[in-house]
Parts: C-alpha cells; sequence; structure tokens
C-alpha cells in the first residue's frame, strides 16, 4: 500500500495486550482514513446504545492517507468514540506535529479497547507498541505530562494526552498533543480518562510510501505555487491574525453570539478581535506540519492578574467565553484558554456552558449559594476561576463539568441551552446564517461547524457568497460542504486550506484538488464520483449509527430562542432561524425518509447494507 | 447630497482618506455601490462588502446614514 501505513494497531487495555492487524484495501479506498476510518470501525465494532464510559465503547484514533506526505496541511488525525455529552458519536480532530509522528511509526490507526485497571499510557517506539504505566502521571497537567512523558521516552517524542479534566470525565474533557493542540470536542478526553489511557507517545522514523512520487511533487508544487501567488500582496486573514480575525466578520454580519445567544452583536467587539489579540499578546505564529498559512497563535499576557504563556486563543473560544459571557476583557478569555489547555477541555462548551450558568444566575432560576460566588455578565474573574474548578471538579465547577444542557436542566431550564444534540454550538447565529443553523442541526456530533461549514459560503464568500439570511436552497449546498467535509477530515487535511484551495471554485465543492492528492498518495484511482460518493458513505454511515443510537429528527433540533425568538439586534434583526423548512428540504436532497433515516435504496448505491 | 458611514478595516484602512477605520462620506443622490467603491481604488478583490450588516448587488444604491462596511478578506475559525 502507498499513502496508507496498511496496518492498525489494537490495543486491549483490559487485558494488556496491543496487536497488528492489516489494513484491508477495499475498507481504505472506500472510508479513506481519518474520520471514515474511524466510523467503518465504530460501526462495526461499537455499541450504538452503550455508555459512552463503558469499556465496551472503542475509542478509534486515526490519521489519512495525506496525513504527513508534505500535502499542505496533511497533519491531521481523528479520534472517534461514542461521546458521554451527547451520548451520538463523536469524531474530534487535531492537527500539530503528533498525528504525522504516529502515522512514521507504521500505523494508519489505533483502536483503543477494554479499560486498564491502573493508569497506564502508550508508547510506541518506530513501530514497537507497549503499555507502560502512568500512575506517576496521574493526576498532572497537560504541559508537564508531556515534558516528563518526553523526558522518560526519547526527546523527539511526540504526546498526545489528558489532563485532570479527562481524569476526572468533565463531560467535555478534550486530548491534547503537542501541548496546545486539541481533539477537543464531545469529551474524548473523558472517554480516554474512563479507559485509565494517560496518553499516547510516538516516536517514528518510517517513511510514507507514496504511489507515484514525481507526479505528487509536481502537483504539490504547483499548488504551492497559486497560493504563494494569492497571498503575494495580500496575505490570508488567518496568517495575520489567526482565526481571532472572524470576530470582525461575525459581528458586522450580525451572528457573533453574545449573552448566551440572546443576541448576535456584542458592543465590546473591538477589544476582543483579532487585531486587539495580535498588537496585545501575540509572539508568533505557530503552524502545523506542512501548513503554509500558520494559524496558529503563540501568546503571552503579562496582565498580573491574568498572566501566562501559551497557545491561543482562536476564535470559536473568543466568542464563546468573550462576547457570549459579554466579557471584554481579551487577557482573561486568554488565561481561561491556557487553562483549558492545561486541565484538557474544550474552550467552546466551557464558556458556553459558563453563559448559560450566568443566564441562569441573571434570570434567579441559579442561587449565588449554589455558585459559591455572585455570577454576572461580563465578569472576567469569574471566567478564570470558574474554568479552572470545572477542570477540577470543585465546588460549583462539578455542575458545569456536565455541560450547559445538564446544567439548565438540573435547574428547570433546559431551553437555555444552546445545544444541538446536548452539544454546544460553535460562533454563528443561526438567525442571521441560516444553512449554519442546518449544519448544526444536522451535524452527526451535534453543534459543530467542522463537519460541514456554511460560513465559508454564507459569510466568507469563498468559493460563491450566497445570502446568509435566505433559506431557501440551502439543503443542497450545506450537503455539498458536509460530505466535502468528510473528505477532507478522512484524508487527514485541514479544512482551512483545502475548502479555499483544493475543491471546485463552485457551489458544489467537488474535491478536484484532493482527487489528485490522493491518486499520486495512495495509487487507488479513485474517480471523481468515487471519492464524492466516499464522502457520502461517511455521512451515511454515522448516520446509521445514531439511527441505531435511538436518534430521529427530533433531535436535529436547536432551541426555541434561534428557531422562535426574532433577532434583537443588528443586521439580522427580525429573522428566525426556519430550521423546520430547511430540513425537509435536506431530507429529500439526503435520500432520508421524513424522520431523517436513510433510505435502503441510497444504503444499497452506498454499499451500506 | 447624502451621508454615508463608512468603515474600513484591518488591511483595507489602507485605502481610506488618513488611513482611518471610520469616516463620513458624502455621495450624490443616486450614487450605487460600485460608484462609492471606485473612490477607494482598492487593487483587489479579496474582501467583503456590507450595506447595512447586507451584501449589496454592484448597483445597489444608498439611502441618507447607510453604513458601508469593508472587511478584508476571512476564513476559518
Amino acid at each position: 500500500m502507498a499513502g496508507w501505513m496498511g496496518k492498525i494497531l489494537r490495543v486491549d487495555l483490559t487485558n494488556g495486550v496491543c496487536s497488528d492487524e492489516a489494513l484491508d484495501e477495499r475498507v481504505a479506498k472506500d472510508y479513506i482514513g481519518g474520520r471514515g476510518l474511524g466510523i467503518y470501525l465504530l460501526g462495526k465494532e461499537g455499541h450504538p446504545k452503550g455508555d459512552a464510559f463503558s469499556p465496551e465503547n472503542p475509542m478509534i484514533m486515526a490519521t489519512g492517507p495525506l496525513t504527513g506526505t508534505g500535502a499542505p496541511t496533511g497533519a491531521r488525525y481523528m479520534v472517534m468514540t461514542k461521546s458521554p455529552l451527547t451520548g451520538a458519536l463523536t469524531c474530534s480532530n487535531s492537527g500539530g506535529l503528533f498525528p504525522t509522528e504516529f502515522k512514521r511509526t507504521g500505523y494508519d490507526a489505533i483502536i483503543f479497547t477494554g479499560q486498564s485497571n491502573a493508569p497506564v499510557y502508550l508508547w510506541i517506539d518506530q513501530g514497537k507498541p507497549v503499555l507502560k504505566s502512568a500512575d506517576h502521571l496521574w493526576g498532572k497537567q497537560t504541559h508537564e505530562t508531556t515534558d516528563l512523558l518526553k523526558s522518560e521516552t526519547h526527546k523527539n517524542a511526540r504526546v498526545a494526552c489528558i489532563g485532570p479534566a479527562g481524569e476526572k470525565q468533565v463531560l467535555f474533557a478534550s486530548i491534547m498533543n503537542d501541548k496546545h493542540r486539541a481533539a477537543g470536542r464531545s469529551g474524548v478526553g473523558a472517554v480516554m480518562g474512563s479507559k485509565n489511557l494517560k496518553a499516547v507517545v510516538v516516536r517514528g522514523k518510517g517513511r510514507i510510501p507514496l504511489a507515484d512520487s514525481e507526479r505528487f511533487k509536481a502537483f504539490n508544487k504547483q499548488i504551492l505555487d497559486t497560493f504563494k501567488e494569492e497571498i503575494k500582496d495580500t496575505p490570508l486573514g488567518l496568517t495575520v491574525n489567526g482565526t481571532a480575525g472572524v470576530v470582525m466578520a461575525t459581528q458586522n454580519f450580525g451572528v457573533l453570539p453574545t449573552k448566551n445567544w440572546q443576541q448576535g452583536t456584542f458592543d465590546g467587539w473591538e477589544k476582543i478581535d483579532g487585531e486587539q489579540l495580535t498588537s496585545r499578546f501575540l509572539k508568533k505564529n505557530s503552524a502545523c506540519y506542512g501548513c503554509p498559512i500558520g494559524c496558529g497563535r503563540i501568546t503571552r499576557v503579562d496582565d498580573p492578574r491574568f498572566s501566562g504563556e501559551g497557545e491561543g486563543p482562536e476564535y470559536e473560544t473568543i466568542y464563546a467565553m468573550g462576547s457570549n459571557c459579554m466579557i471584554d476583557d481579551l487577557a482573561a478569555i486568554t488565561k481561561a484558554n491556557y487553562i483549558c489547555n492545561e486541565l484538557g477541555m474544550d474552550t467552546i462548551t466551557m464558556g458556553a456552558t459558563l453563559a448559560c450558568a450566568m443566564e441562569l444566575a441573571d434570570r434567579g432560576y441559579l442561587p449565588e449559594d449554589q455558585v459559591g460566588r455572585s455570577l454576572t455578565w461580563g465578569d472576567a474573574d469569574a471566567l478564570v476561576e470558574l474554568t479552572r474548578m470545572t477542570g477540577n471538579r470543585e465546588g460549583f465547577g462539578d455542575q458545569l463539568a456536565q455541560g450547559s444542557f445538564r446544567l439548565a436542566d438540573l435547574y428547570g431550564h433546559p431551553e437555555l441551552a444552546p445545544v444541538s444534540k446536548k452539544q454546544e454550538f460553535p460562533g454563528y447565529e443561526p438567525r442571521g446564517s441560516q444553512a449554519m443553523g442546518l449544519a448544526y442541526a444536522t451535524s452527526p456530533i451535534g453543534g459543530s461547524h467542522m463537519r460541514g461549514d456554511p460560513a465559508y459560503f454564507e459569510l466568507f464568500s469563498v468559493p460563491e457568497s450566497m445570502d446568509p439570511h435566505q433559506w431557501q436552497g440551502k439543503a443542497k449546498v450545506t450537503k455539498a460542504f458536509q460530505d466535502l467535509s468528510a473528505i477532507i477530515d478522512s484524508t487527514g487535511l485541514c479544512i482551512f486550506f483545502a475548502v479555499r484551495n483544493l475543491a471546485a471554485k463552485d457551489l458544489g465543492v467537488a474535491p478536484t484538488g484532493i482527487l489528485e492528492y490522493l491518486n499520486t498518495a495512495t495509487g487507488a484511482n479513485y474517480t471523481l464520483e468515487q471519492l464524492m460518493q466516499a464522502g457520502e458513505r461517511i455521512i451515511n454511515a454515522e448516520r446509521l449509527f445514531l439511527s441505531k443510537a435511538g436518534f430521529t429528527r427530533k433531535d436535529d433540533s436547536l432551541p426555541d430562542r434561534l428557531t422562535k425568538t426574532p433577532a434583537p439586534t443588528g443586521p439580522a434583526k427580525g429573522c428566525i432561524c426556519h430550521l423546520d423548512d430547511m430540513l425537509d428540504e435536506y431530507y429529500q436532497v439526503r435520500s432520508w425518509s421524513e424522520d431523517g433515516i436513510p433510505e435502503k435504496t441510497l444504503l444499497d448505491r452506498l454499499g451500506l447494507l | 447630497m447624502l451621508e454615508l458611514n463608512i468603515k474600513l478595516y484591518g488591511n483595507l484602512k489602507a485605502y481610506a482618506p488618513g488611513h482611518t477605520t471610520q469616516f463620513e462620506m458624502r455621495v450624490e443622490p443616486g450614487a450605487c455601490f460600485e460608484d462609492v467603491l471606485k473612490v477607494f481604488a482598492i487593487p483587489h478583490n479579496r474582501f467583503v462588502a456590507l450595506i447595512n450588516g447586507r451584501r449589496p448587488g454592484k448597483e445597489d444604491t444608498f439611502a441618507d446614514g447607510d453604513t458601508l462596511v469593508l472587511l478584508p478578506e476571512i476564513s476559518g475559525g
């Protein structure tokens, strides 16, 4: 095999046994890798109705055939498992340097099953896997864990680990790799913690074989030359201000979620925008393996109240902990981001859960004695203190650790949780960005922008613009973007480069550039149709898992405040999100029943029967 | 004459008079979006324009007090 390494590592944590399995060529071509290989394995071995923390819930880490090949942004791996936050499947991915090193150990993927009876970590030294005791690491934060593991394995090893939040099964605990990169969403770190698995440490020197390296290199040069020409006079916004530059856009479109999703504009936005981050805290950019963009922010805060060093924040963190909590103190947001990275927690769900708590308190539903302190909109100190308490499950942090839905439900007002399938939304208000509402509701992992990102065509005009207030016709384009995302997530590429530079420049977003990369890397001779069908297959395999877990149309939902209460401010004032109308159109485009179940003829066509 | 509020953000500030972010501008009634855009002579099209928060067509005209925002090309998040 080329592109793929051809091997999967199975780690039985209950019995402490590691074994190799061959990656089937047909499975590789049909499911690509990464997210696709993840759902293939989860579909085969997972338990849709089971408990996410049960030893029977497998956790899969998978790279893609373009990970580590030198294809621009080919740096990613995917974690796939059943989520404790949502009860649905989750797939959460991350870049950095760990995924490439992982693949160079000789494995495309690792399946973790069972549960160790004591803390362990997996050390793969150039193709030789071994489980080692992690007793001495339990309780430690992610940076210290990473440093200790490098010193006891190899200085060039790369580490993915959980922090105290994962150990204590905070429902939105993340898996941190290379200290600052996160497979952040849906509690993948909590599943890892439930298995008593502290870390995965890899060192690999293996070559990643390419089927036609001459043609691969020639195409790579052409793509990179085109990109360099594009940015010659005007650098990419992502390079200059990171994703934090998006604040300016969402504010001006009126879709910057504010005050726990009550409105889409925030008066203090200029204090938390990317330009502020760049001028006040940015030390230098950081980039994942093979990335020509470098959106990562290495930052330092000197403000004595919130001092620290690390990476971030990115846009989603700024919305969730900033405008959504009415906090305009960028130092506090950055500090809370550092704490999330150290404790191993998702910044989106953390911020959104805190905003929900602030509204519960504001409306008198959450008594101050429960919180142990006052909790009012805009309180930057509360953000930092409660973030720390959540990661350690101390005091009121133990309630926040359950996420916004369970918190709001506990106090009798689940309607105040900004969630779909119990997962908190990223930072785009669906009342002024209709397709984003559809994408949140139909994402297999609950509220997410990474499983198909309509902000590209609704806000960023990539590859073309569509009126964000219009709902008609959005189903077809959202499906196209979701299918494209499934392909990108499976190859090991990053959405930031691939959507703009490796897909057709029309709203059908056919994966033309990805096709050439895949074929030259793997020699699998995909046709464009086969590749697009693989995207659709992955989405439907995920949907089948959800159907078996009991999810139906009722779960493809948004809170009433987005579908029934008109936006009170900004350009989207008076708008609601027309989710029901879009869902009817979407199920038809997908060939799903009115209740959201894939039709048999479709499953047959995709080889999923 | 109509008075417009103009906001140029990010690297687009370079095309504003005095390199300011926000200023007022007077235009003839009937002036369209394309006419106003020509004034700034931006040598590329890598920006997003909004009139009162909505994307304009080239020939859209203005009302007194309208806000025209030009955002640098942004993506990600």
